[in-house]
């Protein structure tokens, strides 16, 4: 690949940005304007709303996500192993089996440490 | 069908790493089946028992050299040198913890799982073979001293220090990575060994795309040794930190950090030398400069100690620089000897501080007329800092003689100079120290009671005797040093 062959790519660029930055400028200056308070007002699908929506929630959903995540990789990692089950034989097994026992281990620890309970 | 892998996996050779592991697993295992808040001594002597087993597991496999895991890990003299450091300081610290964090509040048996799994991490580190793995290490180590040093959840230094470190390790791992990624776009490999072949018939035409790889990964391994400018994050985490952890912060990751960067930038760069050589010239002149500077002006034992530690980085930077065996043979010396007399240091400054509640604690004036009161300690203390300074008969006077004649045979006489010029100024705070203990009268009214335990005091009585050992006798570590860093060169 040449140098050249991007020039078409930079070309791209060049209108997709000129477009968007004639665009913004443009609108800014011709459209009309018309302020009110309830304009300026958060749009909620025309009700009323309420709180804000960076409200806080329980760190406990991170610890969810977290357990969810570990055990949603386990998963990834066991469907190729069975499906190719037959040709890695004994290996596979023992390779899978030691793999088990580590998550299983980290599964023993969180229970008792009351990582799977919410209160 | 699967012989040649299991064959070319030679899993006998990280038996050592295995068995940290295993030890890991029972020490969990013990956590969860004794009831909550007894544990920790059963996790400690465990892990005790366990760590003599894996340096004695090294030890004996030392002959058993060669790749393992298809190149993925090397076993060479130089893993062994680094696998009986690391455990060792590892088990020194582990072995004066338990009563340390019975008083700091910190006693549960994470803290000494986090140990060991930091420990995985930097053994992978120190046999890793490709980048990945080197990358696994750095990671696994990192996120088990994320949490170590925010152990101290009821200290606003401890969290302000975790924090600071997750932050900026996290962003360093983006360096890495981002490094990783650059140079096998340009080889074609993470391999270190395949990227040394393509590097070397690359030679001067090296593409610029390798340059930039290898100079993220420089930052990245910079950050992980606390080299300036690469450093803010060290002393709030290190003050931060419960003090075990400072001391152990200081001395293993900071040999893993040097073994993995010797390794990668030795054998895979190593044709690219001409380069890095110039801009560790610039790391080693400020980190040996800025971290004396700072170290001057704290009245915290503990901050001075983290700020000295920068500067002692800036040291293994010197030796680091001349790419050759001797400079690296220099730094193994200095990395041993270095670890033996700051957990030496930070066990009696442990010792001496008087609240470990107070923020302001591990005053320097808390040490006036130790020696009235604790003879022995203010020796071993004595002892730690004269070889902190470099002053013979003590190991670290050794350990900076080579460092400065591998500079100065390889022709950086400037920066031998400039090394020198900066020991001489660290003299000053460490002497500080000397005058308090020695040359002050004792204040009864506002000193504190002394904390020590038997653990400690054995652990204090080693350090000192390796340190006036190493200092008499320097020719057994050196040349053990020696023979491993030719594995690599």
């Amino acid at each position: 690949m040449m140098p050249q062959d991007f020039v078409p790519v930079l070309l791209t660029f060049a209108v997709v940005g000129g477009f968007a930055g004639i665009a913004l400028v443009a609108t800014h200056f011709l459209g009309p304007k018309a302020y009110s308070p309830i304009k300026q007002d958060t749009y909620e699908c025309g009700v009323d709303y309420i709180g804000d929506s960076r409200s806080r929630f329980s760190v406990k959903f991170y610890l969810v996500a977290v357990l969810f995540v570990m055990f949603d990789l386990e998963v990834v990692f066991m469907y190729p192993w069975a499906v190719n089950f037959r040709t890695l034989g004994t290996f596979g097994l023992a390779t899978m089996g030691i793999f088990l026992v580590i998550l299983t281990v980290g599964l023993l620890y969180e229970w008792k440490k009351g990582a799977l309970e919410w209160d | 069908m699967f012989d040649n892998l299991i064959a070319g996996m030679h899993v006998g050779r990280v038996l050592p790493e295995i068995l940290v592991v295993v030890v890991a697993f029972a020490a969990i295992l013990i956590d969860i089946i004794m009831p909550r808040g007894r544990s920790t001594r059963g996790v400690q002597v465990v892990s005790v028992l366990g760590l003599l087993m894996v340096i004695a597991a090294s030890f004996f496999q030392r002959g058993d050299t060669g790749q393992a895991f298809s190149g993925m890990v090397m076993i060479d003299n130089y893993t062994t040198f680094f696998r009986i450091l690391l455990s060792a300081i590892t088990l020194l610290i582990i072995g004066v913890s338990e009563r340390y964090i019975e008083i700091t509040r910190i006693r549960i048996a994470e803290y000494y799982l986090m140990l060991l799994f930091a420990l995985f991490g930097m053994l992978l580190m120190t046999m890793g073979q490709d980048l990945l793995i080197i990358f696994l290490g750095i990671e696994t180590m990192s996120v088990s001293l994320y949490a170590l040093v925010g152990m101290t959840r009821h200290k606003h230094a401890s969290n302000e220090g975790a924090l600071k470190y997750f932050l900026l390790g996290a962003f360093t791992t983006g360096f890495f990575l981002y490094g990783i990624a650059l140079v096998f776009g340009v080889t074609g490999s993470t391999n270190i060994v395949d990227i040394t072949v393509f590097l070397k018939s690359a030679g001067s035409e090296t593409p610029i795309i390798a340059w930039a790889g290898a100079g993220l990964i420089m930052i990245a391994f910079a950050f992980k040794a606390a080299l300036v400018p690469f450093h803010w994050w060290s002393p709030d985490a290190y003050e931060g930190a419960p003090t075990t952890i400072t001391a152990f912060m200081s001395t293993a990751p900071k040999a893993a950090a040097f073994a993995a960067f010797l390794r990668v930038f030795y054998v895979a760069f190593g044709s690219m030398s001409d380069g890095w050589t110039m801009v560790l010239w610039w790391i080693a002149v400020v980190s040996m400069t800025f971290g004396n500077l700072l170290a001057l002006r704290q009245d915290s034992v503990k901050r001075m100690l983290a700020f000295s530690s920068i500067t002692h980085a800036g040291y293994l930077v010197v030796a680091f620089l001349t790419f050759g065996q001797q400079g690296a043979s220099a730094i193994l010396f200095y990395l041993v000897v270095y670890g033996i007399m700051n957990i030496g240091a930070f066990l009696v400054a442990i010792a001496v501080n008087r609240n470990e509640d107070d923020d302001k604690g591990y005053h320097f004036d808390d040490y006036k007329g130790l020696v009235y009161r604790r003879p022995g300690m203010a020796i071993a203390m004595l002892v730690f800092m004269l070889s902190l300074a470099g002053i013979p008969p003590t190991a670290g006077f050794f350990g900076k003689y080579y460092i400065f004649s591998s500079a100065v045979s390889a022709g950086f006489v400037g920066l031998a100079v400039i090394g020198v010029l900066n020991s001489a100024v660290s003299v000053y705070y460490y002497l500080r120290l000397i005058v308090n203990m020695f040359l002050t009268e004792r204040d009864e009214e506002t000193e504190g009671r002394i904390f020590w335990t038997g653990e400690m005091a054995q652990v204090v009585l080693i350090c000192v005797i390796l340190v006036l050992l190493i200092g008499l006798f320097p020719d057994t570590l050196l040349n053990a040093a020696r023979a491993s860093v030719a594995a690599l060169l």
